[in-house]
Parts: C-alpha cells; structure tokens; sequence
C-alpha cells in the first residue's frame, strides 16, 4: 500500500482508532495484522518470504542468544546466509547471470543458465537490513534475543516502516511494541503535521519535478546542456522530495500511536562535504553502514591506503544495494571516490583556503563548500537516475554543450518545450519552499514555533496547506524511488 | 479524541463543501466521453442493431452514420480487449435489437492491457462510468473510482468545476456515438510534408504501443474474446473483427515477429469460433491522404473505411448469413512483403 493513496487514507485512521480502542495486550496483533495487509497489498505471496526471513531470524537470535563460542558465529551465519540469499535470489541472480553472459560470450564460452523471471519484493534490501541488524546485535551481546514471535515478526513489519525505513535497529524499536502508549493530543496533531508536511513533499514537489525529470531522462540524447543541468538539479530534489517526503509520513504515522522512528535526512543539500552529506543523507542505511560493515572490515583504525579501501568497499556495496545494475554500482563508487579524495586533499585544501584569503571569509568559504558538494551529489545523481551507463556518458558528454541558449531566448523555449517544466515550476516553487523551512528547521524546532503563533495565523497555515495538498498535487505520481529498492 | 476530531471536521469542511458542490455539477454534465457515449447509447439501445467496440482507430475510423444501420460506436481511445468484453456485458441485455458486434483488433491488442500500460489513468473513467472493475486490483481503492471531481475535475479545472462551468461532451458526438470533430487532415507545419509527419507519428505511436505489448496477455486475451464469440453466438448476434488499416510507415514499423502471432492467435478464435475477421492493416486502397497521423484515419479516411464496412459486412450480412469475406487469410503482396521479414 502506497502513503499517498486513497487506500492508506482509508487504512491509516481505521488502524490508529483501533490501536487506541483497543487494550494494550491486543494492540501488537492488531499491528502484526495491519502490517501483513499493508504488504500484501503490493503482492500478497510475497509475505511468505518475509515470514521465512522472519522465522529464520527469530529461531537463529534466540540460538545465538543460548549459544556459546564459535556456535554462535554459525548460528549468525545461517540467518545471514538466509538473509542475503533471499536478496541474492529475487535482486542480484539476474544481475549476475546476465553479466556472466555478457563475460561468457566475450571469451567465447558456452554459457547457458536462464535468467529467472521474478518479481522484486517490494522493501526487501530494506527489511532484509533491518532484519540482519537483529541478529547482529544479538550476536554482539547488545540485544537480548525476542522470545515473542508476534513482537518479532512486528519489530520486521512494522507498516510504517517497512518498505522504505528507517531501517530501524532492535534497541530503538522492539521495547516499544511493549510500552503502552496513550492517546496524547499533542503528539497526535504532531505526528499529522509531519505526515501532510511529507505528503505535501511527495505529491506537490517530486511528483510535479518528476514530471521534467522523466521527459529529460526517457531520452537524454536529444538534450543539449541546460536541459540535462536542469533535468539533474531537479532529480536531486525530486529524489530527496520523494524519501525524506516518506520518512516523514513514516516517522508521523508511527509517532500518531506513540512509537518513535529514526530520522532519516538532515538538511542533506546544505552539506559542506561529502562526508557530513552522508551523515545527513538516508541516516538509518548509512549507520548501518558503518555499524555492521565499515567498522567490521577496520573502519580507520588501519592504515591510510586500507581505510581508503574500506570507504570504497562499503560505497560499492551501497550502491549494489540500491539496485542490481551497474549504474548504481558507478554512483557507490562515485561517492566513495569523493570521500577518499576529500580526506587525501583535506590538508592541501585547507592550506589553499588560506593561502587566497578564502578561510578570511567564512560565509563565503562555507557556501562554495556547500555548492561543490551539492555539485558533486548532482553528478552522482545521473548515474543513480539514468536507464544505463550509456544514458549516463550521454548525459555526461553533452552537459557543457548547449549553453549558448541561455542568451537565445527562443532557442531555449524550444529545448525545453513539451518538457512540463510549467508542471515543475510548481514543484520548483515547493523546492524552495522545503529548502526554507530545513534552514529554518537547523536554527529552531518548527512545530513549536507554529504552536506559538497566534490561532488565527496556525489555521490558516493549516488550511494553506491542505489547500496545496488538494489543489496541487500531481496526477500520476504512483510510486516511492525508494520502493523498488 | 474528541478535540482532534473536531479540528479535522473544521480543516476538512471547506474542502468538503467545496468538493460537494463540485460532484453535483459534476453530475449534471457528461464531462468525459466514456460517460457521454454511455449517455446517447442509453437513449438509443431499444434501436441499434450494430454495435462498434476498439480502440482509437475505431474512434476516429468508423462512422456508424453511413454503416446503413442504426450503428453505435462505442469504442474509445487505448480500450483493449478486457474493456471490450466488459462493455459488452454491461449493455448486451439493454440492446434487444443488437444484429452483429464490429469488434477492431489493432496489432497491439492481443498484447496489451490497459491497466498494464502508460494510459492505465483511462480505466478508472470505465471503473466511475460503467462500473467496470479494474484488471489490476490494486487499482480497485483509487479515489478516482469514486469521485468525479478526482476523476476529471483537475483536467477541467478545480474553478471552472466549482462554478459550473463545465463543458458537457455528449455535443462531440452524434447520435450514434460517432466523432463530430473529425481532423481532415494530417497537421503538418512548414517544417513537415505529410509523409514525413505520418512516419514520425507512426514511430511514435509504435513505441508507445510496443512498450506496452507482452506476449503473457495473449493468452487471456485469447480467453475474451472466444468467450464473448460464444456468448453473442448463443444470443444469435454476429460477430466480425476487423483490423483498421494503418499508414505505410506504420505497416512498416511493426514487429513482424508480434503481428505474426496476432494473426495466428486471431485465425485460431475465428475457425474455433465460426467469426469472421477482416484484415486491412496492409489494404493500400487507404493512401497517405486518408490518414491524419500514422495510424489513425482522418474524414475522408473514415468515410472510406465506414462505406467499405458497409459494403463488405453490414450489407452482406443482411444478404445472407454466412459471410465470406475479401480479407479473410488472403494476404495481399504488401502483407506477404512484410511477413518475409525478420522479426525486430
């Protein structure tokens, strides 16, 4: 079930009121129900691979939990070995195959494996994740192992979270499926806020942004520079629309009955580099990251060419996750590259800062920092946008030509005629708008503030907005980026 | 909870009222053509003894005003085979003077479902219109199968909805359901001969039809339509498929590959079936003049296919009861070209 259909808007309030109706002992059932109907709305057998993940995991934490030295370490391994094969199969077989195809006929050896005709489960590199940090934490002594099944299988499931995060972790999410929650007046209205502030940026900003977007990328060989430059930009903001938009439905709809979810972004585009983006760019999936991969391989307790060699591995690794094509593995590397050559220049970079009397000006030096890194994410973001690496190198190649339009006014009607930026202006104008209030947002909690303004002038940002909701969205506009991964 | 409840009747109240008076305007007019023909069918059931389904190339392409009976066409833009069968359901029993069904068959529709495709928006006018249940149940909870302000509202504009102002479409159709506003021509500009514009409109539509084609579809589409030739056989009224013709370009375009399995799957339903099937998708009597894009006849083509229909189903049939008809597994030398090729 998608956050922006009519079938959630119908399933959200009948859920809630019963969760409040009903007693506490109850409320995980009802949960564990509404979260196997939300799934199987998409492709209802598909549940049955989660409840496979789901049993493994559980049968496999409580093992390692009663386990002692290397039994442990195998009883992790089963649920891992489960786990990733899950993905293994319904994500990368395909992938793999075709590429070793590819290799095959190249050197001219038989090569005959079919690929297999499946469907992607919908979330499932998401609560795989969420699933594998369980027993990891297990593993690790840092949670005990869940010995009731429904609060397990729910810890997977949860409804808000479970197609696109946060991937949560055990010791923030399972205690609260125990805790009673009340219905409290102020949460509530908080949590509604934050999911119509998320909807807003999904319907009104991406989906209107996506609508150039797609134009652009169908076929971006028949776009001279600005309209690639333009198409990308508005892919940047068309994808961080889109995510954080369901986060915060996510993370609302959660805090509506009480629990309390992970923030996922944090202003990302307003970083100053590449490694504070990633501390602000879908936060659950890269402390995840570093918690179960970067710090296991050594983190940068090694040597410089091995910790640039840990940043690259978990960067690749990142990108396979977002999908099996080789487009996502190039943007992994991309940031990756970004990362290593950031922390092998730092030094040198500072010292020119202040050679030219850069570090003098502050405001100055932060906003080029925040540009080029914006800069750099947007080159990135072709990768991770475009159908092949041949769609990318033809976006790559033709972004500095063209721009002679900028001084031919017609010229530069007729590039982006029939492209709907009149649709993208829209959005464009709610960009600006979510770009403000995430300024706004790192100075002062905004909630608060609107709580403090006068009745009159809270309702009619509260009208404002529904109105925007109502009027504006985007026809057409069906389905999360993040969904498919 | 009380207080909550409150707050969200205050915010939703003008929203409501406002999409109250909308969907009573709404209701007034026909504001969509699927409606509209629904509409003028309703007020002629008792009368039409032929009735036309398909896509656009029977929109635009058959006239039921010449076809020398009390016709109707029913057919719509991207309405596949499932829609076809569904429509037919729904009005079989309201038209008890019904002779013989004109059912088109394009080169995508044996692949295609529209709920699968780019124009999946179209069904839910079916879904609001004429009740018909969407092939894709994901799609059966979307509010526009319920409201007529979300179904078309935002195409005719939320203020011209709110104030009645509304244009209702039943006045592009005559009575029989047929087009009024047929374009005479291809619309060509300066930088544009018609041959080049009907090769570019037939890429094009080529490749959104294609993009849609999946060769899993054949199979139920198959199932329809012997279903419903055994249903109108039982019920004694005739069915005939036809292929429109299209431009050259587009003829050209096809994957021989996809057209060859059209053609085998259709034979196999009209000699299981006894229906017979007119095929004029190569019929070079329709020249570039008789096309306004690369697959779709203008006026003059129309005129010139419905009068051909005349003469070859609608008249024959009054004559005699077993059809045999000029197109029927004869391929003309265009078509025998173009099955010599290799499959894209």
């Amino acid at each position: 079930m998608l956050f922006n259909s009519f079938a959630f808007f119908l399933f959200f309030p009948v859920v809630t009121g019963l969760y409040f109706l009903l007693p506490h002992r109850w409320r995980w059932f009802l949960l564990l129900t509404a979260s196997c109907a939300f799934y199987m709305y998409f492709i209802p057998k598909y549940i049955l691979i989660l409840g496979f993940t789901i049993v493994i995991d559980y049968i496999a934490g409580i093992l390692i939990e009663r386990a002692e030295g290397r039994r442990r370490k195998l009883f992790l391994g089963w649920s891992l070995v489960a786990n990733v094969g899950v993905l293994a199969l319904f994500k990368y077989f395909n992938f793999l195959n075709e590429n070793l195809f590819s290799l095959a006929a190249f050197l001219g050896w038989g090569y005959s494996i079919q690929s297999l005709s499946l469907i992607l489960p919908v979330g499932l590199s998401f609560h795989t994740f969420q699933a594998m940090s369980y027993t990891i934490e297990v593993y690790r002594g840092r949670q005990k192992a869940e010995r009731h099944f429904g609060i397990y299988a729910l810890y997977v499931m949860f409804y808000p979270q479970l197609v696109a995060g946060p991937i949560e972790r055990p010791q923030n999410l399972l205690h609260q499926f125990y805790d009673r929650h009340y219905f409290d007046y102020q949460r509530v209205t908080s949590g509604l806020k934050l999911m119509a502030w998320g909807l807003f940026k999904k319907v009104v900003v991406a989906d209107r942004l996506a609508v150039f977007v797609n134009n652009v990328y169908a076929d971006p060989s028949q776009f001279h520079g600005p309209v690639l430059a333009l198409g990308t930009v508005f892919f940047a903001f068309q994808i961080f629309c889109d995510f954080s938009g369901y986060s915060d439905i996510a993370i609302g709809s959660a805090r509506v009955m009480g629990f309390k979810l992970m923030r996922n972004f944090d202003s990302p585009y307003q970083a100053q580099g590449m490694s504070e983006f990633w501390r602000r760019w879908h936060i659950s999936l890269s402390t995840w990251f570093k918690d179960y991969l970067y710090i296991s391989i050594g983190g940068n307790r090694v040597s410089a060419p091995r910790w640039y060699a840990n940043i690259l591995i978990v960067f690749l690794v990142s990108g396979l996750w977002h999908g099996a094509n080789w487009t996502y593995v190039v943007w992994g590397g991309m940031h990756g590259f970004f990362l290593v050559f950031g922390a092998a220049t730092q030094a040198t970079r500072d010292r020119v800062a202040r050679a030219i009397g850069l570090a003098q000006l502050p405001r100055l030096h932060t906003s080029l920092k925040i540009l080029t890194t914006f800069l750099l994410v947007c080159l990135s973001w072709i990768f991770f946008r475009a159908k092949s690496i041949h769609d990318a190198m033809e976006v790559c190649t033709h972004l500095l030509s063209g721009w002679a339009a900028l001084f031919k006014p017609s010229m530069l009607a007729a590039m982006i005629h029939g492209l709907g930026l009149g649709t993208a202006l829209v959005g464009l104008a709610g960009m600006i708008l979510v770009e403000a209030v995430q300024v706004l947002q790192r100075r002062t909690a905004i909630q608060p503030l609107i709580n403090a303004q006068p009745w009159w002038l809270r309702w009619s940002l509260y009208y404002a907005g529904a109105a925007a909701l109502f009027f504006l969205y985007a026809d057409g506009g069906d389905q999360f980026i993040y969904f498919q991964f | 909870m009380k207080r909550l409840f409150l707050a969200l009747v205050v915010l939703a109240m003008p929203f409501g009222i406002f999409l109250g008076i909308c969907e009573y305007h709404l209701s007034k007019v026909h504001a969509n053509q699927i409606g509209a023909k629904k509409h003028l069918l309703e007020q002629q059931n008792h009368e039409t003894r032929v009735l036309i389904l398909g896509s656009s190339h029977s929109y635009y392409g058959i006239l039921p005003a010449i076809l020398g009976k009390p016709a109707f066409n029913l057919s719509s833009f991207s309405q596949t085979l499932y829609y076809d069968d569904a429509l037919l359901n729904r009005c079989l029993e309201t038209l008890p003077s019904l002779e013989l069904v004109i059912l088109p068959v394009s080169y995508f529709s044996m692949e295609s479902q529209l709920d699968e495709g780019i124009e999946r928006w179209r069904s839910y006018y079916y879904r609001y219109e004429w009740g018909i249940p969407q092939h894709d149940w994901h799609m059966a909870w979307h509010v526009r199968n319920f409201s007529a302000y979300f179904l078309c509202g935002k195409e005719v504009g939320p203020w011209n909805v709110l104030l009645g102002r509304i244009k209702d479409v039943t006045a592009d159709f005559d009575r029989m359901g047929g087009w009024t506003n047929r374009p005479s021509g291809p619309e060509i500009n300066k930088n544009s001969t018609v041959a080049s514009y009907l090769q570019e409109s037939a890429l094009i539509a080529l490749k959104r039809q294609q993009s849609g084609m999946k060769i899993k579809n054949i199979q139920e589409n198959e199932r329809i339509l012997n279903d419903l030739a055994r249903k109108l056989a039982r019920k004694g009224i005739g069915l005939v498929l036809v292929t429109l013709p299209v431009s050259r370009y587009y003829g050209e375009g096809m994957d021989p590959a996809a057209y060859k399995r059209m053609q085998s799957t259709l034979n196999n339903i009209c000699s299981n079936n006894g229906v017979s099937y007119l095929n004029h998708t190569f019929d070079r009597r329709f020249l570039d003049g008789d096309f306004w894009d690369g697959d779709h006849l203008n006026a003059a083509g129309a005129q010139k296919y419905s009068l051909l229909l005349k003469d070859e189903i609608v008249s024959r049939r009054s004559a005699t009861k077993n059809l045999k008809l000029s197109g029927n597994g004869r391929p003309d030398q265009a078509e025998k070209a173009f099955n010599s090729l290799r499959p894209l």
